[in-house]
């Protein structure tokens, strides 16, 4: 089926092979044939180890072929270039039990090994429509294409596997979840560490969903050693390390192939590969990052008073029908009773109170300090925690007392409108009337400023330098007693 | 191992707490009562367990393995016990509170009674047991005696191994008090109950069983390293001697030093002493090849003394001996040529080391 090529030998019969400028018989392709997934993995992990595969990708094509006798094989196809291109795709091909073909169109004879320094001829052609004809020592086969396999998504679909190297200095990527965000930025900031952060959105992850899925996601250069163990086994918040441009992988975890190798995944974006089944987090477009430091600020501003803004819709003749708000008293009943105003001195009870409070209340429920007292929210209600004055949710973001509602008896979109409520500001009104405005960013889920740790202590350090430490030797002198013969014998000879 | 009773296992656990701890650790020795012969000899068992005894095993494992990498040292044993006890008598007896003319007598009976223990502790029989005591008291020649003077204006008062009270260092300005502090090995001591040569030869007798020791402070001044049965029997086995090669190497010295104490031992061995010389003539040979393989590792011989020459010249005749009758010895030809040009420039520099062999018969 195949003969081997001479040195001189210029005739060859195969169509769309010559002979490149050492004399290899090369065609404009090259194809590696692999019988089964795991063999493309270990090819392409073994190659990516030495070399990039971002001159072989503008051309690299992954089939899954059938043969006439139904055998399934995967086709690696990529452009020859030259013989040393394809020296190495070789070797790694022999590592892994690949075969290594060469050729232009549909003629495929196998490259050149050891036995034919020149590479190989088809003796006569096959008559095939497929698109693979493949000339081995001994048989010719042809294969049909039953389906492409796109390389980045084969990059995607791998496990990653567990890496046992000892965890380095380097950047990081943090994904924490919506409620752990905030938290997460003002320990870093406390800390003194610098990094950038931004909130990524996802579609709903289901049609029961009706809106996206957020998580922070923040990039940290240098992670101080002490900080590495709790970030990394912090429920809620996964730390990635960059694996390549445009790619994280999990930490304690490391991808079957180099991924620096493969420069398949978009510079703008950012893909997390996380550790077990699960799918990857893709950003499509990664926005410019906010520093840190710039977002954790999350005390409460001074207490905001909403200005009678005119509305400049009406015009003038608006200014002569203004009339103040007012906060009376109701006796409709009360839904959604979700918020509660704890003054300063309500506080001792609410800590007394914590030892008490069901986990499910305690997870649920967000907190914002401020300098009068603190407010609480939960979206579940608020009763669970039987302090302060409780304040029903009108509208989001818009709270009215309990058994109070505010007159003129307006809609509470057009009252929300009024009082400049937006996403990132909550507004509770009192019974005098008077708005007080909270920042979003300033409630923080209860359970993390709850537990007060205590210190730990370091109780090694001096147990282990006072065993290295060679100190002097002094030879005390202790009281000799009143008797310090006693014990003595006198030896006898041969005793 | 014989049973031991209650109050052996508190004599050991103070003599492991007090004597053996600081010795390996560091720290304040504070001999027990002197113990006498029959109650040394008689104490056996395992060392005391908890933090400190961890502590102590660790500091032990350090000083093996500065010389060999083992993994565990042997605990001690009757003979381990029984040294320990000797030194507590060495130690007690040389208390300034016996430095009186009613109590010299009793120094010097619990001295004796500490040499009589140390004749009658056995010798060291393999080079672990060698190692395992070594481990004990490689620090020994470290121990020092502090000795406050404090002098005031009308007045002074020593305290040997005590700290003075605060009276007396008490209004140091009005009082125009001093405090003078001098540190002194166990043969500086003042004042002394008993004869010092009597202390020196304690020592010896006690460097007598654990040689490993004696070779690793070989550089000492009290009492001067001499080659004794016990020494050069440990030295005669490979593994001793490989031992005593290591412990003498790592000596804080130098090797100029090393070969300073050995030259000296070397030339007081009796002419009809041949085979121990031949025994020593093989140490210092090896000695002297290893520092021919690695010149660099020795010392120059600029100001050396003439006893060090002579233990380097002595070292290089038996090393040559044994190159060159050892055939080609698996040595390259131009190493082998090197190392014999070097062991000839060692040799040269005292020629009379061919007679001194001969006059043992040697050579």
């Amino acid at each position: 089926m195949l003969d081997r090529i001479a040195l001189h030998q210029t005739r060859l019969l195969t169509p769309g092979l010559g002979r490149d400028g050492s004399g290899v018989a090369l065609g404009s392709k090259g194809v590696i044939l692999l019988p089964s997934v795991d063999r493309l993995v270990g090819l392409l992990a073994v190659y990516c180890r030495s070399r990039s595969l971002e001159d072989v990708l503008p051309s690299l094509a992954l089939h899954i072929v059938r043969s006439d006798v139904g055998t399934r094989e995967i086709a690696l196809e990529c452009a020859a270039e030259s013989s040393d291109r394809m020296d190495g795709l070789a070797e790694a091909a022999r590592l892994v039990g690949g075969l290594t073909f060469t050729g232009t169109s549909r003629h495929f004879v196998r490259y050149r090994d050891g036995a034919a320094p020149f590479g190989y001829d088809a003796s006569e052609l096959v008559s095939s429509e497929a698109p693979f004809v493949f000339y081995d020592d001994r048989s010719s086969q042809a294969f049909a294409i039953e389906r492409a396999i796109d390389f980045r998504s084969l990059l995607l679909g791998l496990m990653l596997r567990s890496s046992h190297s000892k965890e380095d200095a380097g950047p990081r990527l943090f994904v924490a979840e919506p409620g752990l965000g905030p938290a997460l930025v003002h320990y870093l900031v406390r800390s003194e560490v610098a990094g950038e952060a931004y909130v990524a959105e996802w579609p709903p992850e289901s049609a029961l969903d009706d809106a996206p899925t957020r998580r922070w996601i923040l990039r940290v250069p240098d992670l101080p050693a002490r900080m590495r163990p709790l970030l990394r086994t912090t429920p809620g918040i996964r730390c990635f390390h960059p694996a390549g441009p445009g790619v994280a992988v999990e930490a304690g975890f490391r991808h079957p192939i180099e991924l620096r190798a493969c420069p398949v995944f978009d510079p703008g974006g950012l893909v997390f590969l996380r550790a077990g089944a699960e799918p990857p987090w893709i950003v499509d477009r990664v926005p410019p990052m906010g520093e840190l430091a710039s977002l954790a600020r999350i005390e409460l501003r001074a207490t905001w008073e909403a200005p009678a803004l005119p509305d400049p819709a009406r015009g003038v003749e608006a200014e002569g029908v203004h009339v103040p708000l007012r906060v009376v008293a109701s006796s409709k009943p009360t839904r959604r009773v979700t918020a509660s105003f704890l003054k300063r001195s309500e506080l001792p009870l609410l800590r007394r109170l914590a030892y008490a409070l069901p986990r499910a209340s305690i997870e649920r429920t967000e907190i914002a300090l401020t300098a009068h007292g603190a407010y609480l929210r939960s979206s579940a209600g608020i009763e669970a925690i039987p302090l302060g004055a409780f304040f029903v949710e009108v509208r989001p973001n818009l709270h009215v007392p309990v058994g109070h509602e505010v007159v003129p008896a307006v809609a509470p979109d057009v009252l929300a409108r009024a009082m400049g409520v937006s996403p990132s500001r909550v507004l509770f009104v009192g019974t005098d009337a008077r708005a007080v405005a909270v920042d979003n960013g300033a409630f923080v889920p209860l359970e993390l400023v709850l537990l007060e740790a205590p210190p730990s202590e370091e109780a090694y350090g001096e147990a282990l330098a006072s065993s290295v430490a060679a100190a002097p030797i002094d030879l005390e002198t202790v009281p000799i007693g009143l008797f310090p013969l006693r014990g003595i014998d006198t030896p006898r000879a041969g005793d | 191992m014989t049973a031991t009773t209650p109050g052996s296992s508190a004599l050991t656990a103070g003599l492991h707490d007090r004597i053996l701890a600081p010795l390996v650790l560091g720290g304040a020795v504070r001999p027990v009562h002197a113990i006498g012969v029959r109650a040394a000899l008689a104490l056996d068992g395992a060392a005391p367990d908890g933090p400190l005894a961890a502590l102590v095993r660790a500091g032990r494992m350090r000083a093996a393995r500065r010389i060999v990498p083992v993994d565990t040292v042997p605990d001690p044993g009757r003979a381990e016990w029984a040294l320990a006890a000797a030194l507590n008598d060495v130690f007690q007896s040389v208390s300034p509170a016996f430095a009186t003319p009613l109590r010299r007598g009793m120094a010097r009976r619990i001295l004796g009674a500490a040499e009589a223990i140390l004749d009658r502790t056995a010798r060291a029989k393999t080079a672990a047991e060698a190692l395992g005591r070594h481990c004990w008291f490689s620090r020994l020649f470290e121990l020092r005696r502090t000795d406050t003077t404090v002098s005031w204006w009308i007045g002074s008062q020593t305290f040997a191994g005590e700290e003075p009270p605060a009276r007396l260092r008490a209004w140091p300005e009005v009082r125009h008090v001093t405090v003078t502090k001098k540190r002194g090995s166990l043969f500086d001591l003042e004042p002394l109950a008993v004869p010092r040569e009597q202390v020196v030869r304690a020592m010896i007798a006690f460097f007598s069983r654990s040689p490993l020791t004696d070779f690793a402070t070989c550089t000492r001044n009290e009492p001067p390293f001499a080659w004794s049965p016990f020494t050069v029997g440990f030295v005669a086995e490979p593994v001793g001697r490989r031992l005593a090669l290591r412990a003498v190497a790592l000596s804080p010295a130098g090797a100029g030093a090393v070969d300073d104490a050995l030259g000296r031992a070397t030339r007081t061995i009796e002419p009809s002493e041949g085979l121990a010389m031949a025994q020593v003539l093989r140490f210092l040979g090896e000695r002297a090849l290893a520092a021919a393989i690695a010149p660099d590792r020795a010392s120059a011989d600029g100001s050396l003394p003439s006893d060090a020459i002579f233990a380097r010249a002595l070292g290089a005749f038996a090393a040559r001996t044994s190159v060159v009758e050892g055939g080609d010895g698996g040595w390259p030809a131009s190493e082998r040529s090197r190392l014999l040009t070097e062991l000839d420039a060692a040799m040269a520099k005292d020629r009379d080391v061919e007679s001194f062999v001969q006059a043992y018969g040697l050579g």
